[in-house]
């Protein structure tokens, strides 16, 4: 898995990744934003 | 977040969560916890460094954070809360999402 670009703030480019889901595919952000914008949430640990 | 996935997805936006866990932690969760959009798994919190969600936080641990993305993959709007009622509502989100051509 590559991180490219710095920090992400308003107005920059963010960083792309690619991460497997609960079943192991990969999702990948370039793929989803070549459908639109994306909305991005980050999660607090399930525990 | 589950509720508005919807209007999210009505604004012509995809919706991705990203979870501090393990993928196999994150298959029980929607197991129990069906969900309409991907979580994806950054055990190593590789991503939640390069977006800078835990580093901005005052005090331990992981917080919530939203960020939404035009097309282009430019952030057009950051959100991080330091509790989970902090993180931006969706009315607000979907503001930005209309706001995007």
């Amino acid at each position: 898995m590559a991180v490219h670009s710095s920090r992400a703030t308003v107005g920059t480019d963010a960083p792309r990744f690619a991460l497997p889901d609960g079943s192991g595919e990969t999702v990948a952000l370039d793929d989803l934003l070549g459908r639109g914008p994306v909305v991005l949430v980050f999660l607090r640990g399930f525990a | 977040m589950r509720d508005d996935h919807n209007q999210f997805t009505a604004a012509g936006a995809s919706v991705i969560a990203v979870a501090p866990e393990s993928t196999a932690a994150i298959e029980r969760f929607t197991k129990a916890h069906p969900v309409p959009f991907p979580i994806v798994s950054d055990a190593d919190h590789t991503v939640f460094d390069a977006y800078d969600v835990v580093s901005r936080a005052l005090s331990l641990g992981q917080r919530p954070a939203v960020f939404v993305l035009d097309r282009a993959g430019v952030v057009r709007f950051d959100a991080i809360g330091t509790q989970q009622w902090q993180i931006a509502d969706n009315e607000t989100v979907l503001a930005i999402l209309g706001s995007l051509t």
